[in-house]
C-alpha cells in the first residue's frame, strides 16, 4: 500500500507514506497558499518518494474542520487525484492526525478565526465530532485537559498549550494503522455560508 | 499529429463547466448549475457558489467523459479557467485541473474566461477570422475586444464603466418583479412588449461621451430612468405594462452594445464582429446584430445560446488552440486572479 495523503485544513501539508513505511512529507504553513501549492507539492513529494504515480494506491484526506476556501482544495484535489487514477479515497477529521502524534488523552484545536477554535477532544480515540467555539468556552468545558495544536498557544490567556503542526504524514500512518475513524469525503464546514448579503452577480457570461 | 484533446475546467461563478473538445470540435459539455441556490439571494453567493463546485466536480468530470467517449488517460492537455470571476469558485476549479494534471502527467493552461468566450465560437463556426472584434455581453462584465490573435494578442478597445450589461437586466427584473435571473425573463416578457413604447437614455452615445468613451458603455443612467419611470407611473396610479417596459429596456441596451460593437468594426476596419457571453442568448440582441451587421456588411458569428453563457467547452477550445499553436503551458504553481485583465491570455 502506498498512500498519498493531503491536508490543507492549516496551510498545506502533503506526504507519501510507502508500504516500506518510508514517509515523504513537504509543507507549507502560509495560510491562504493552498491553490498555488498542493498540486505542486505532490508532484514533488511523489518524485521524491521514488514512486511513479501509478503505484499510489490509495489517497487520503484531511476533511477539516478548517477555513473553508483553503479547505476546499484539499477536498476537491484528493477527489480529482482518486478518479483520475481509479483509486480509493478516504476521508479523516484533520484533528485526528494532531491526536495520532501526540497519543495520549488530549484536546486538538485549530484556528478558527473570529476568535473561535476549531476543536475535539480525544480519550485512545475521538470521543465525538468536532466543534468550534471560542477559546474561554472550550476551557471551562475542560479545565484540566491538554491543549494541543496548531491552535493551542493563539489565546495564551484562555489556552497555553503545546504547539503542534498538522501533517499528513502522521493522517497517512493513522490510515494504514487501521485505527483511524474513516468520515465521509465530505468537508466539515461547522458553519454556515454567510449568504444575508446579496452580492451582484458576477457571472460572466 | 492528430487534432488536440483537451479537457476544459470552468467555475468562475455559479456553473460547474467541464467540456471536451478535439481540436475545433466539441465531443462534451456538461454544466453543473448551482443557480437555483442562489435565486432566493437575488445574486449569486461566492460561498454557495464554491461549495455546489466540489460537490459537482467530480460528478461532472465523470458525466463529461462518458458523453465524449473517452478515458481522461486520453487526454493530451488541462484546461481551467484562472480568471476574471469569484475567487473562491476559481479556485476549486483550478485545484481541481492541477490535481488532473499531476494525476495525468499532462500539461495545464490556466486561460482567460473573457478570451475563452469569444474561442468557443470555432467550435460552431471553424476558425476564427484574425482580426475580429469581439463584444462579451454578461453578468459579470462588458467588454469590447480588438482579437489579433486569440491565444496571444487580444487588445481591449472598451467596457462598461460601471453595471455589466447582464446585472442591468438583473436589477430590472427584480424592479419589475421578475425572477432572478433576470436575462431570460425580460427576453420572455419582450416578446410581447412595445419595443418603441418608452424611449429610455442611451448611455454613453453623445458627441461629448463618444470623445472620452467611444467603445465604453455605461448602463447605470438607464437602470435608474427605468426604475424613475416606474415609480413616477405608479404615483399616478397608472398600472405598470411590464411587457412594454421590459420591451424598452433591451431595446435601449441592444441598441448601445450594438453601435459600439459596429462602430469597433468599421473603425479598426475588421470584417467580423463576435458576440459571447450569457447576455448573447437575448433573442432580441442576436435578432438585431444580424440585421445590423448585414447592413455594414459585417460577418457576424454567435455561437448557440447554450455555448454563449458559461461553460467548460469554451475553455477547452481556447486550451485546444493553444495547444495547437505550440503556446506555453502554465506552472503547475500559478495562482488564480479574479481580475484577470484579457491583455493575459494564458496564467
Ligand atoms: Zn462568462
Amino acid at each position: 500500500m502506498n498512500v498519498l495523503a493531503i491536508d490543507t485544513s492549516v496551510g498545506v501539508s502533503v506526504a507519501i507514506l510507502r508500504s516500506n513505511d518510508e514517509v515523504t512529507q513537504s509543507q507549507a504553513i502560509d495560510h491562504g497558499m493552498q491553490g498555488e501549492l498542493t498540486a505542486e507539492l505532490i508532484s514533488k513529494v511523489v518524485s521524491d518518494s521514488g514512486l511513479k504515480i501509478e503505484e499510489i494506491t490509495d489517497v487520503v484526506v484531511g476533511v477539516g474542520p478548517g477555513p473553508f476556501t483553503g479547505l476546499r482544495v484539499g477536498l476537491v484535489t484528493a477527489a480529482v487525484f482518486a478518479h483520475a487514477r481509479s483509486i480509493p479515497i478516504h476521508g479523516i477529521c484533520s484533528l485526528d492526525a494532531i491526536a495520532f502524534d501526540y497519543a495520549k488523552p488530549c484536546v486538538v484545536v485549530t484556528d478558527a478565526r473570529r476568535k473561535e477554535l476549531y476543536w475535539a477532544r480525544y480519550d485512545g480515540i475521538r470521543t465525538g465530532e468536532p466543534q468550534v467555539s471560542k477559546p474561554e468556552v472550550i476551557v471551562a468545558q475542560f479545565p484540566d485537559a491538554k491543549f494541543v495544536g496548531p491552535g493551542a498557544q493563539l489565546y495564551p490567556d484562555s489556552i497555553n498549550g503545546n504547539l503542534m503542526e498538522l501533517k499528513a504524514g502522521s493522517l497517512a500512518k493513522l490510515f494504514v494503522s487501521g485505527s483511524a475513524q474513516l468520515v465521509s469525503v465530505s468537508p466539515m464546514y461547522l458553519r454556515k455560508p454567510d449568504a444575508v448579503e446579496p452580492t451582484i452577480r458576477k457571472s460572466v457570461l | 499529429m492528430s487534432e488536440p484533446l483537451i479537457l476544459g475546467i470552468e467555475t468562475s461563478c455559479d456553473e460547474t463547466g467541464i467540456g471536451i473538445v478535439r481540436g475545433t470540435t466539441l465531443l462534451a459539455d456538461e454544466v453543473a448549475s448551482s443557480v437555483d441556490e442562489h435565486a432566493r439571494f437575488g445574486g449569486v453567493v461566492p460561498e454557495i457558489a464554491s461549495r455546489a463546485h466540489l460537490e459537482a466536480m467530480v460528478p461532472t468530470i465523470e458525466r463529461a467523459c462518458s458523453t465524449a467517449n473517452i478515458k481522461l488517460a486520453d487526454v493530451d492537455a488541462i484546461a481551467v479557467t484562472s480568471g476574471p470571476g469569484l475567487a473562491g469558485a476559481l479556485l476549486v476549479g483550478v485545484a481541481a485541473a492541477k490535481s488532473l494534471a499531476v494525476a495525468l502527467g499532462k500539461p495545464i493552461y490556466g486561460v482567460n474566461h473573457l478570451a475563452a468566450h469569444v474561442c468557443v465560437d470555432q467550435l460552431e463556426h471553424g476558425p476564427l477570422d484574425e482580426p475580429s472584434v469581439a463584444m462579451l455581453v454578461s453578468g459579470g462584465h462588458s467588454s469590447l475586444l480588438l482579437v489579433p490573435d486569440i491565444t496571444q494578442d487580444v487588445i481591449q478597445l472598451g467596457q462598461t464603466i460601471d453595471d455589466a450589461a447582464g446585472e442591468a437586466f438583473d436589477k430590472i427584473a427584480r424592479v419589475l418583479g421578475l425572477p432572478f435571473p433576470g436575462g431570460p425573463y425580460i427576453d420572455q416578457a419582450a416578446q410581447t412588449g412595445n419595443p418603441n413604447a418608452i424611449d429610455f437614455p442611451r448611455g454613453l452615445t453623445s458627441p461629448k461621451d463618444m470623445a472620452k468613451h467611444r467603445f465604453d458603455v455605461s448602463f447605470s443612467g438607464l437602470k435608474t430612468a427605468v426604475a424613475r419611470w416606474i415609480e413616477t407611473e405608479q404615483r399616478a396610479g397608472n398600472s405598470i405594462m411590464v411587457n412594454d417596459v421590459a420591451a424598452s429596456f433591451q431595446e435601449a441596451i441592444v441598441d448601445v452594445l450594438l453601435r459600439k460593437a459596429i462602430d469597433a468594426c468599421l473603425c479598426n476596419d475588421v470584417g467580423t464582429l463576435v458576440i459571447g457571453g450569457g447576455v448573447a442568448a437575448n433573442s432580441r440582441l442576436r435578432t438585431e446584430a444580424a440585421q445590423r451587421c448585414q447592413e455594414h456588411n459585417i460577418a457576424l458569428r454567435i455561437p448557440r445560446p447554450g455555448l454563449c453563457t458559461d461553460n467548460g467547452a469554451m475553455v477547452a477550445a481556447l486550451g485546444a488552440e493553444l495547444v495547437k499553436r505550440g503556446r506555453d503551458a502554465s506552472q503547475l504553481s500559478f495562482a488564480t486572479d479574479s481580475s484577470m485583465k484579457i491583455t493575459n491570455v494564458v496564467a
